[in-house]
């Protein structure tokens, strides 16, 4: 069966043969023009206008008899015995009984409210490109002005298909589809707000908040970048409402909710004599590793304690939270009993193990400081689930 | 030791506590020595390149502080609209450019509509009279508008559903693009420039920059109306040290982790915190003279500065921001205090870029938090003064516009940009404004003036040990003007000429 794109680079196939390399310029031209005008007949006049504008009568009448010509003669009839163009003395078509495929067709003919979303879908992928991308004929207005309409149509038919599509994911609750194809609608206007909306708003809602403040920040960056404004106040709203939600939702929501368990193996090395130094180098190896949207969750007091002893807690803290935390001072005794550094410690890693099943290894261990060797006792005596002592 | 060059018979004007020579002389790309009189006869070998700099200034190659160079390459490769009056006129000038290469699309850069008599923007078909075999570009002056004809509509890639795009009666495109479309329309077409066609742009406009004295800029690249790809060039031109100038690359983005990635020690440039007094866009305390009402606008959330000029202390990252009209200086100075309240760093050298309108407690507060004002002279002689634009947009207030005097006498190190290529790449222009200012109050002596371009340029880069003085050791990065600049009367130094360019001990521009 004949087949005939118009989306993206044209192309005429039939048996998988491609035919537009044997035909005209003007002759592919003519059977674009009458497919975009779907059935309608077309006056020899009108299309001597779309095509061959400059030319004499004479001249443009025998060119468009020549094309059809070369139409009818390499354009395979349907097993009916129909030729895909209908040349009538006054004027031509497409013949509306000849058996073809065409994406243009197909697009023009879907109702994006009335179809299922397997339906939608498949349209979806005919979307390859611009409307007979690269087209330009020199000297044909009317023509090119086809072109640009067509184009302008297949573009506002793709952003309704989609926004149609991904409300129906989203109301048949697959939520994965739904954002996928959100984010399809994003690369075809990649400052939408709306757009923005709905992508934050279903990671939320599949419980991916990390996911949802790097998308909002992502897009906030690229507003900026590429239009220096800051997202409408909905969008901003829906940012606030979902980063103070964090500070008062459970830390466990994320894992409870059926988030994937990752693996953590840590190595921390000791100095003899050095206070801490193994505690400290393990909270240097975990900010390597862990997902620090994750980490914002961790009670602040926690991470003030902890920071006595690793800096880098804090700053990462401070740096993903936007929150500045007290800062104690350099004696360790003096402001931070010990008790609280251990108790802080053996937090960090209840509140880890929730989402990382925690493998930790002393290397070295032979120079490991006394203070370490105690925390790594009290933490083993503590059966915290997920954590193992290698 | 033998000189490879020296300029001998000058006024060299060290930028050093007022000291001067009578010649230089560079061994390689370092300066080897100087002196008075005819001592460096001894220097001299039969490979010496000797200059005579006719009792002329000798100074520091220039530094440009703020400079669009990929833009300003770009452009140059452009038609340019700026003195057309008409369609007529903008027609004959793209007609012509069409004629010399018919098959390369035309580009055209500054399009202002109120000096059209037509005073509107063009359509694309007005444009497809003029030239349909061929997509035609046209940016407005402000580059916040752009013109298409229905060749370039189908040729490039258009945002047909995105805000901005203006529709006929007919629901056509008419082929003005505004806002998000022109945005995107800008960021396709640019980035299919290739960087060979940016290479070779940039080599282009190389003598110009040479024959002005420049000989390091603050490239100031991508972010909003530019783009991202011109940043990444200009980091690859550096890193393989492919032309003459140096640069310091100013990336215009909140993207830190992408700057870091780059291996970037700094970020900003144009970070809009407003935008112009031409557009009524910077945020200023009262309202704009010819339009009630109005005070601007603030791009940022105090809030959102504050977070973002933390994290650019945290990062030790130098911070330029883009700052016009006083509120906006007065956010970027709170958000930099509360930063170093927190942070406790100092010693970035942050930058607030043009600070066109500071009061005296801003620049009180500068001083004291070390934020130096990276400033644009030039914008004085363009719009300052009695019936000028700054004066028709702040009223009266156009009496407090880049108060050069006061900057420095609070204690804030200014240095200084040319803007290119908003405004032309001359420096000369640059020192006339500063000390020729409209309001005389806001002068500067003639040696402030030409530090703003040489020590405080260094200074403002962390530059300052190895250039923006004539001092051994330093690089061999020198100008020699066609006069000396301090006998000349202060209303004719913009009349003055760059005679000789010396980068790196290398003779680049010679009258």
């Amino acid at each position: 069966m004949l087949q005939i794109n118009l989306l993206g680079k044209t192309r005429i196939v039939c048996s998988g043969e491609l035919l537009d390399k044997q035909l005209s310029t003007k002759a592919q031209a003519l059977v674009y023009l009458l497919i975009a005008h779907n059935g309608r007949f077309l006056s020899r006049e009108k299309i001597m206008a779309y095509l061959w504008p400059d030319s004499t009568p004479e001249a443009a009448r025998y060119n468009l008899r020549y094309n059809l010509w070369q139409l009818k003669k390499l354009l395979p009839q349907d097993p009916s015995g129909r030729s895909l163009v209908l040349s009538e003395k006054d004027g031509c078509s497409i013949d509306p009984h000849y058996s073809f495929q065409c994406d243009l067709l197909k697009i023009q003919s879907c109702s994006v409210h009335a179809r299922a979303p397997e339906e939608l879908a498949e349209i979806k992928g005919l979307f390859c490109g611009d409307f007979m991308e690269g087209w330009y004929l020199k000297n044909c207005n009317e023509f090119n002005e086809m072109i640009l309409y067509e184009r302008m149509n297949c573009e506002r038919i793709q952003v309704e298909l989609l926004q149609s599509l991904a409300r129906r994911y989203e109301e048949s609750g697959m939520l994965d589809d739904a954002l996928a194809t959100w984010k399809e609608m994003a690369q075809v206007d990649m400052d939408n707000e709306e757009t923005a909306y709905h992508i934050v708003r279903l990671y939320i809602d599949m419980g991916n908040r990390v996911a949802a403040i790097n998308h909002y920040k992502k897009f906030e960056t690229g507003l900026w970048d590429n239009l220096n404004i800051a997202p409408n106040e909905e969008l901003q709203g829906l940012y606030r409402d979902l980063i103070s939600g964090i500070e008062h939702e459970h830390p466990a929501k994320g894992a409870a909710s059926g988030k994937e368990r990752s693996m953590l193996e840590i190595t921390g090395h000791c100095i003899r004599g050095v206070d801490y130094f193994f505690i400290s180098d393990v909270i240097s190896a975990l900010l390597r590793h862990v997902d620090k949207g994750f980490l914002k969750a961790f009670d602040k007091s926690y991470v003030e304690d902890l920071s006595v002893i690793q800096r880098d807690l804090l700053i990462c803290y401070e740096r993903t939270t936007g929150q500045a935390l007290e800062t104690p001072a350099a004696s360790i005794e003096s402001h931070v009993p010990a008790v609280r550094i251990i108790q802080a410690f053996c937090k960090l890693m209840e509140f880890l193990s929730v989402r990382y099943d925690i493998r930790l290894h002393i290397a070295n261990r032979e120079h490991i400081d006394e203070v370490s060797e105690q925390i790594i006792h009290y933490l083993a005596s503590c059966d915290i689930p997920g954590f193992s002592l290698e | 030791m033998k000189a490879s060059l020296i300029i001998a018979n000058g006024c060299c004007l060290t930028q050093d506590d007022n000291k001067s020579f009578d010649w230089i002389a560079s061994d390689g790309e370092r300066i080897a020595a100087l002196g008075h009189g005819q001592t460096y006869r001894e220097l001299m070998s039969d490979r010496t390149i000797l200059i005579d700099a006719r009792k002329c200034t000798v100074l520091p190659g220039f530094i440009d502080s703020h400079f669009h160079v990929v833009q300003t390459a770009l452009n140059s490769q452009c038609v340019d609209l700026g003195d057309a009056k008409s369609f007529q006129d903008i027609g004959d000038l793209i007609y012509e450019r069409y004629n010399k290469e018919p098959n390369r699309p035309v580009h055209a850069i500054r399009m202002d509509i109120h000096n059209l008599k037509e005073k509107r923007f063009p359509t694309r078909q007005d444009l497809d009279r003029i030239c349909s075999d061929t997509p035609v570009w046209i940016n407005s002056s402000e580059y916040q508008t752009s013109v298409l004809n229905t060749c370039a509509l189908l040729y490039y890639k258009i945002p047909f559903t995105v805000q901005g795009v203006l529709f006929d009666e007919k629901q056509m495109p008419t082929g003005v693009f505004q806002r998000q479309a022109n945005a995107m329309l800008r960021a396709n077409i640019s980035n299919q420039y290739s960087d060979f066609y940016r290479m070779d742009a940039l080599q282009n406009i190389m003598p110009q920059v040479a024959e002005a004295g420049i000989t390091t800029a603050c490239a100031v690249e991508g972010g909003p109306i530019y783009c991202d790809k011109d940043a990444e060039f200009i980091n690859e031109i550096i890193k393989r040290k492919s032309v003459y100038l140096d640069m310091e690359l100013f990336f215009q983005t909140l993207d830190l982790d992408r700057v870091e990635s780059m291996g970037l020690r700094r970020v900003g440039g144009c970070l809009y915190v407003d935008g112009t007094f031409s557009a009524r866009m910077a945020a200023i305390s009262f309202e704009y003279a010819d339009a009630p009402g109005e005070k601007g606008g603030l791009n940022f959330t105090q809030d959102r500065m504050n977070e973002f000029v933390e994290q650019c202390y945290r990062r030790n990252l130098q911070l330029s921001l883009y700052t016009i009209g006083d509120r906006a200086i007065e956010l970027a100075l709170r958000a930099h205090e509360r930063a170093v309240s927190l942070t406790g760093i100092t010693g970035l050298r942050h930058r607030l870029e043009h600070v066109e309108l500071p009061g005296a407690e801003h620049i009180r507060t500068a001083a004291d938090l070390g934020i130096i004002f990276s400033m644009r002279p030039i914008y004085e002689l363009r719009w300052g003064g009695k019936g000028k634009m700054y004066e028709k947009r702040l009223g009266e207030h156009y009496k407090n516009s880049n108060p050069f005097r006061e900057i420095l006498d609070g204690g804030v190190l200014v240095c200084g940009g040319t803007d290119s290529d908003v405004c032309k790449a001359n420096i000369l222009s640059g020192i006339h404004a500063a000390v020729n200012h409209p309001v005389a109050s806001h002068r500067v002596t003639v040696q402030e003036a030409m530090q703003m371009f040489t020590r405080n340029g260094a200074y403002a880069i962390g530059k300052e040990c190895e250039k923006g003085f004539l001092k051994e050791g330093h690089l061999a990065d020198i100008v020699v003007l066609n006069a000396d600049i301090l006998k000349t009367p202060p209303g004719k130094i913009k009349d003055l000429k760059v005679s000789c360019t010396v980068k790196s001990g290398e003779l680049i521009y010679h009258a």
